[in-house]
């Protein structure tokens, strides 16, 4: 909608533009009173009208209800531009928390799964070359991945879920972390299960024992 | 089952190319409508006849723009995914800038690198809005009471293995 409100009034603009233009060559004629009759009646009489109403040479009078008009039309438009600038901060937000923090989901997915593919038993079971993925969408883009983050006995957890295919075997990793008193990230436990019948599990990391 | 365990990467080159002539040439009727419609003559025949003739003329070329641009995109991101071996946010924003360097290479280095920008600076956005709706979502759909067992396959704790 707001696309196409701005192309009108770039429109507008452009044809009292073009209008002026091709007037002001015989503005003068129009303006002597022999050929104001025979101009009147030409086809482009409407354009004339329309730019002797813009006409910069003379005084326009404002009132008062056309400035309100004018001054509410501007306040608009700015209210539109700070609501865009608005909206796109927050999606920047988004996108620069999730990329660049070292304790948002994608980077714990990162870690994560750079350490099931470095590691020798993943390589062993799965074989290589590994490449990890998330839930599938739709639209076949697996970027995204499963998690939550949950707060329990005061410090917050996350759990994820994601997906390991290597040349022989697929896996389903499963991982919780906790967050320490320093604010970072500590494996609770990281797993992953193979997608065959057998269901092996193989543990990477649990730190469950240690910690209460 | 099969069907769902297949890789997405190589078919999806087609698919986003497919879908994003539609996208043009929808997006682009629409919009070659208007044009034309303000463009025309006065006179309501003449401004449909013009809108049509918008469209007719403009909006294929548009959709070919658009199918080019996925493509393309599809095309990097696959490659990405197969030599990162990941799939993240950070592939499509990769091929976004990617996609907007390499469709704008014959206009010179500076056109180059400024279209990547915006690919790459696009397509980082639409991931933003990705990520807000999925996080959106769940918290609207977290359940009130979270299940916070351990999972069954675990086992009990046998101490750290490496």
């Amino acid at each position: 909608m707001i696309v196409s409100r701005f192309m009108a009034y770039s429109l507008q603009h452009k044809n009292i533009f073009s209008s002026t233009t091709s007037i002001s060559a015989i503005k003068t004629i129009y303006y002597s009173p022999v050929n104001s009759f025979h101009l009147k009646s030409s086809t482009n009489q409407k354009a004339v009208t329309k730019s002797e109403q813009s006409g910069s040479d003379r005084q326009i009078q404002v009132s008062f209800g056309e400035k309100v008009k004018e001054n509410t039309k501007s306040a608009w438009y700015l209210s539109v531009i700070i609501g865009g600038v608005a909206v796109t901060g927050l999606m920047f937000y988004a996108i620069f928390r999730e990329l660049f923090s070292s304790k948002s989901p994608n980077s714990v997915y990162a870690r994560a799964s750079d350490y099931c593919i470095n590691d020798p038993r993943v390589i062993n079971i799965l074989g290589e070359p590994i490449k990890a993925y998330g839930e599938e969408t739709r639209r076949g883009r697996r970027g995204h991945v499963m998690h939550s983050i949950y707060e329990k006995d005061g410090a917050k957890h996350i759990r994820m879920k994601f997906y390991l295919q290597g040349s022989r075997k697929k896996a389903t990793a499963h991982l919780e972390m906790k967050e320490n008193a320093n604010g970072k990230w500590i494996y609770r436990y990281l797993f992953i299960q193979t997608d065959d019948i057998l269901k092996s599990v193989t543990v990477l990391e649990d730190n469950r024992d240690v910690e209460v | 089952m099969e069907e769902y365990a297949r890789e997405p990467c190589p078919w999806r080159i087609v698919d986003d190319c497919g879908g994003a002539f539609t996208m043009g040439a929808i997006g682009g009727a629409v919009f070659q409508s208007i044009k034309g419609f303000r463009n025309a003559p006065s006179g309501m025949n003449k401004r449909l006849l013009g809108s049509m003739m918008a469209i007719k003329q403009r909006s294929p070329i548009i959709a070919g723009n658009f199918a080019i641009w996925g493509g393309m995109f599809s095309t990097i991101d696959c490659t990405l995914v197969h030599f990162r071996k990941k799939e993240d946010p950070w592939n499509s924003i990769i091929s976004g800038a990617a996609t907007g360097g390499i469709l704008a290479a014959r206009n010179g280095v500076p056109a180059m690198a400024g279209s990547a920008i915006i690919g790459g600076v696009l397509l980082a956005l639409i991931e933003g809005v990705g990520i807000l709706f999925t996080r959106l979502s769940a918290e609207q759909f977290k359940p009130p009471q979270l299940v916070v067992d351990d999972p069954s396959q675990l086992g009990p704790p046998q101490g750290n293995p490496s």
